[in-house]
């Protein structure tokens, strides 16, 4: 486990809230440019992992790598550099479309901030309604805004929490071509789903969270999606 | 730290540009204790110059709990705390951004409140102007301090925004003691204002100090 | 459950039971009685302890949360939760025994002066403590929540101390005659010390048996889990 060529590294990652144990001594490693999928069921873990991945929970035990660098010292460099896509839109109703990708720009230290941000509002087809407020757009537009919200700032490590939960074809669409640009440009990817087919096809590499531990490791490049299927049912309906 | 106090700064005060919410219901709540303070009291002119610099601070205090309330309320919305949560920066300075936002908006509400507070009560408030907007900006600074630290407390109880009042009003004791008297002496009282004034500093000192330090823990899940 | 025999708690509530027996003898028979106040002085032995406990559990409260937030440990979130209600209890003794002291001695059952006003403050600063514990349910926010509240509430008492002070200064209240810091003599300020020591020995008997009966719930609260998970 060199740590260096690793793009995410936990070991030992414990959290409780309370009395209840969230991940007990979770160790994982991704390397750099795979695509990983977790799927369980509820409560095995898996949002509370990307969660103190993102820096959203900040205290646990146990440590995380980000490019080898301890998350809980990194730099702004480093942080800057995960991206988080979430079932929720994390959009202010009362600002306009181009306003809130320039609130988050901002904040993220992008470069050349209105181009990018043209570009990418370009990129989720919402260049009609760059000055419309939030709170106007159809649910699927805000999908799409959200979408447009993650990628900004260009990470290199992207965390999705059920991203294609409740979308809409379009965002859907839209969604899939943007990871699949960001997986041929290199990018890191961890998913949580509940959609194991989807996660299957998209992974390089696909985990189980059991009660706060890793159950199961597969890689849909050495096995059939219905063998997994299968472990997956069997260990959930065990 | 600093683009990020001003990128807060900037978005909160587009949102207020857009909604007016917190100026709107901070100012018409001001408003309205002044006038029931002037139903339930009968004052002569004499007594309205000794305790009107009291009736101020309170509207002041009230109204301001109003726009403090809004100012966690709106990032409760499609979780945008998260939002907060995930940036790669400093903590300390959202808490800053937000405070500033939140100073600004009590001090428009002030500056407007103020010659209608005149006219009602007929109190005189030139006598020292200068002193005057000192004692505003202290006094603002300071509610919104601790202010802005327990908005972000409330939004993440059962009680909401009830709670608000309940946490910051015994605190901000001090702040408001020594506003108001020194804007009693800023309306011309014959008066040494310099304890007060002194206090007004080291209250907004120690606790914008704390509220930054502390805000990190509040922010997290 | 456990019954294992808790000698120090024995120890220390025996030692409490001694203390106040000592304590009420004194007050009531060996303390000279007061040349202008007459009996009601007395209360001032219950009064001023009573004050000194509250003060001193709410600094706990401050330092308890301090420690919380460096080291996370659930531990010193349950104290300063104990401390802030027997403090708040503490409180609340000084501001019932206030008034019935003021009445027949100086005619008002309140006089806003530094130090009462201060202990209402302090009252309702940290029944604010309380009450955001009480309305929040996740375990861990609550102790970190409760924990900044601890320290800028704590820090918050000399400012308020001191801006009462000087507002009392700039609107003088009616003058009281025999004030509290009225000189004593020495068996008053003996019996004044005793009910101190009492006091905070009371103070350290409830914290104990308040924590003790925090750790049988958390007791209660992981059976009813195994119980959960194993049906």
């Amino acid at each position: 486990m060199s740590g260096e060529s690793s793009l995410l590294l936990t070991r030992n990652l414990t959290k409780t809230f309370g009395r209840f144990t969230a991940l007990r001594s979770l160790s994982l490693e991704v390397p750099r440019g795979e695509s990983l999928t977790i799927v369980g069921r509820n409560g095995a873990g898996k949002t509370t992992f990307l969660k103190i991945v993102s820096s959203i929970i900040r205290s646990y035990t146990g440590e995380v790598l980000i490019s080898g660098k301890n998350l809980k010292t990194a730099d702004e460099d480093t942080r800057r550099t995960i991206g988080f896509v979430s079932h929720e839109s994390l959009l202010y109703k009362d600002l306009t479309v181009r306003d809130n990708l320039g609130f988050y720009a901002r904040m993220y230290g992008v470069a050349d901030r209105d181009r990018r941000i043209g570009e990418i509002i370009r990129r989720v087809d919402l260049e009609a309604k760059t000055d419309v407020l939030v709170r106007a757009l159809s649910r699927g537009t805000k999908q799409r805004l959200s979408l447009a919200r993650a990628f900004i700032h260009s990470p290199s490590i992207l965390l999705l929490d059920e991203p294609f939960t409740g979308l809409d074809e379009r965002a859907s669409e839209i969604l899939d071509s943007l990871l699949g640009e960001f997986k041929a440009s290199g990018g890191t990817l961890v998913m949580v789903t509940h959609d194991i087919e989807r996660g299957w096809r998209l992974a390089d590499r696909v985990v189980v969270f059991e009660k706060g531990k890793i159950v199961h490791q597969t890689s849909p490049r050495g096995s059939s999606f219905d063998a997994f299927r299968n472990e997956y049912r069997r260990i959930l309906y065990d | 730290m600093w683009r990020a106090i001003t990128t807060i700064l900037w978005k909160d005060l587009k949102i207020e540009l857009q909604t007016k919410e917190a100026f709107g219901a901070s100012f018409v709540f001001s408003l309205m204790v002044l006038v029931i303070f002037n139903f339930t009291l009968d004052l002569t002119t004499e007594e309205a110059l000794k305790m009107g610099a009291g009736f101020l601070w309170i509207a002041f205090a009230f109204g301001g709990v109003l726009a403090l309330n809004r100012s966690f309320a709106l990032e409760r919305d499609e979780n945008c705390v998260q939002g907060l949560q995930l940036m790669p920066v400093d903590r300390g300075g959202i808490y800053l951004g937000k405070c500033l936002a939140n100073v600004i908006f009590m001090l428009i509400t002030e500056i407007i409140l103020l010659p209608l507070f005149a006219v009602f009560f007929n109190v005189d408030i030139t006598g020292r102007p200068l002193y005057l907007f000192a004692v505003l900006f202290l006094g603002s600074v300071g509610f919104s301090s601790v202010g802005t630290l327990f908005s972000a407390i409330a939004v993440h109880t059962r009680m909401r925004e009830v709670i608000l009042p309940i946490l910051l009003l015994p605190i901000t004791i001090p702040i408001l003691i020594a506003a108001v008297e020194a804007t009693a002496y800023a309306f011309g009282a014959d008066t040494d204002p310099s304890f007060w004034f002194r206090l007004l500093l080291v209250y907004d000192v120690i606790f914008v100090t704390v509220s930054f330090l502390t805000f990190g823990y509040i922010l997290q899940e | 459950m456990n019954t294992r025999k808790d000698t120090m708690g024995t120890a220390l509530v025996a030692l409490t039971l001694v203390a106040m027996m000592v304590s009420l003898y004194m007050v009531f028979l060996y303390a000279p009685r007061e040349a202008t106040m007459g009996d009601v002085q007395r209360i001032f032995y219950f009064h001023v302890p009573s004050a000194w406990v509250a003060f001193f559990a709410f600094f706990l409260v401050f330092v308890f949360s301090l420690v919380y937030l460096a080291r996370s440990n659930k531990r010193w979130d349950t104290l300063a939760a104990a401390c802030a209600e027997i403090g708040v209890l503490f409180c609340t003794l000084v501001l019932i025994t206030g008034p019935i002291w003021a009445k027949p001695v100086w005619g008002v059952w309140w006089t806003w002066d530094a130090r009462l006003t201060l202990t209402l403050v302090l009252w309702l600063i940290y029944v604010a403590y309380l009450m955001l514990r009480h309305y929040m349910t996740d375990p861990e926010r609550r102790a970190t929540f409760a924990a900044v509240l601890g320290v800028i509430g704590f820090i918050d008492v000399p400012l308020v101390y001191f801006s009462i002070r000087w507002w009392r200064t700039q609107h003088p209240q009616p003058v009281m005659a025999g004030g509290e810091d009225s000189g004593l003599e020495a068996p008053m300020l003996a019996t004044l010390l005793v009910c101190i020591a009492t006091f905070t020995l009371l103070f350290f008997t409830l914290l104990r048996h308040r924590l003790k009966l925090q750790s049988l719930r958390d007791e209660v609260d992981a059976l009813q889990d195994r119980v959960e998970q194993a049906g």
